[in-house]
């Protein structure tokens, strides 16, 4: 199966994502839910992140089974509902080297919404290592 | 009930005055007021000495964080209830007052918490904060809630490892072990919103967030599975 998206798509400036060991954990500051990213799933955020295209991204794996391209097109599906990926009227980048190198090894990801009210509102307040926690203005 | 309140310092001769005497101007009875001084080099330290003798000071040799400082605040305290006060907020006179009632009414409530409101600094720069906190909310800032002492024998102290957010892991510690927490629809504390100007929807502060949900997302694995978190909703 193949990819059907005929426009460029870019990672939303609202959402905040972190690597971790094991898992990529993203959050959408604007909808509140923070999703969990695990095995093929997190492999494939990093290379969206590094701006390679959902068409694209069949390309990166070694090989692909008809089920495993459909488990990839749910999976950008998800992303693209919780508005994590979005349209970008953006002139579409330069083609990006393409790396058959990775390995499927399935698709981990999962969404939680119980944190929204906390992730939503967060009010800045920072503690300067000089400056001290609070900072007068200069 | 006797309550104990700690407020970490760390330079903050500019604000720790008025959210000092918010926390005296209470209207119940405050058992003992300490202040945890993070190693400041301004005139924190002498400014509580000479304006509020009745405060007990700590003072750390070198600087450990918010973390370190509420958890030594903590374990010199002697009150039944624990209120934690930012040297750069203020409490509603009413705060501690209404918490108390909550605990004193529900005994098998943990936690009383209430909603935040904020206030800029005058010039402080246009902050995506700004289109969002308009109307007070509960947020885990720890200044916004009054806690039975028991509560740290259940789920321990702060993460002195984490610099920033760790209110809000402190928090999801307590949402996981399922402690008791309301909060009422009422606003109890000010806080002050600075001026440095962060990045839009990439911060410091959200990347320690990161951190916390991460921590929390793997134990709550590891109980099994991960269930949802119980809402915190104003009530």
């Amino acid at each position: 199966m193949e990819f059907q998206y005929n426009y460029p798509m870019k990672i939303s400036s609202k959402v905040v994502s972190d690597r971790f060991e094991d898992e990529a954990v993203l959050v959408n500051l604007e909808s509140g839910i923070y999703c969990s990213l695990k095995a093929t799933a997190m492999d494939i955020w990093e290379k969206l992140q590094q701006g390679y295209q959902v068409d694209e991204l069949p390309k990166l794996f070694q090989s692909l089974s008809d089920v495993q391209q459909k488990e990839i097109d749910s999976f950008i599906q998800f992303l693209i509902a919780e508005n994590l990926l979005i349209p970008s009227d953006e002139k579409l980048p330069q083609a990006k080297p393409i790396e058959s190198a990775l390995l499927f090894s399935g698709l981990e990801y999962s969404k939680y919404d119980d944190m929204a009210d906390l992730i939503m509102i967060d009010p800045i307040h920072e503690a300067d290592d000089q400056k001290g926690w609070p900072n007068k203005p200069e | 009930m006797t309550i104990s309140v700690i407020i970490p310092a760390y330079n903050s001769e500019h604000y720790i005055e008025e959210a000092l005497k918010s926390a005296l101007n209470q209207e119940v009875d405050i058992k003992e007021i300490i202040c945890v001084d993070d190693a400041s080099t301004d005139n924190t330290v002498a400014i509580v000495r000479s304006k509020f003798p009745e405060v007990k000071i700590f003072k750390n040799e070198h600087n450990k964080g918010p973390s370190f400082c509420r958890n030594l605040g903590v374990e010199k305290s002697h009150g039944d209830l624990i209120a934690f006060i930012d040297s750069d907020d203020y409490w509603l006179p009413e705060k501690t007052r209404l918490q108390l009632e909550m605990l004193q009414s529900q005994p098998e409530l943990e936690i009383a918490g209430g909603l935040t409101d904020y206030f800029l600094m005058p010039d402080s720069l246009d902050r995506i904060e700004k289109a969002m906190v308009n109307k007070p909310h509960f947020n885990c800032y720890v200044s916004a809630v009054l806690i039975r002492k028991s509560v740290f024998g259940k789920i321990g102290y702060f993460n002195t490892a984490m610099r920033l957010s760790e209110d809000q892991d402190w928090f999801l510690r307590a949402r996981e072990a399922e402690i008791n927490i309301k909060i009422m629809e009422h606003t109890v504390l000010m806080k002050r919103i600075h001026s440095q100007n962060i990045t839009r929807d990439q911060t410091f502060k959200t990347i320690g967030m990161m951190d916390a949900i991460k921590m929390s997302l793997d134990r709550r694995r590891q109980l099994g599975t991960i269930k949802n978190l119980k809402p915190l909703k104003p009530e």
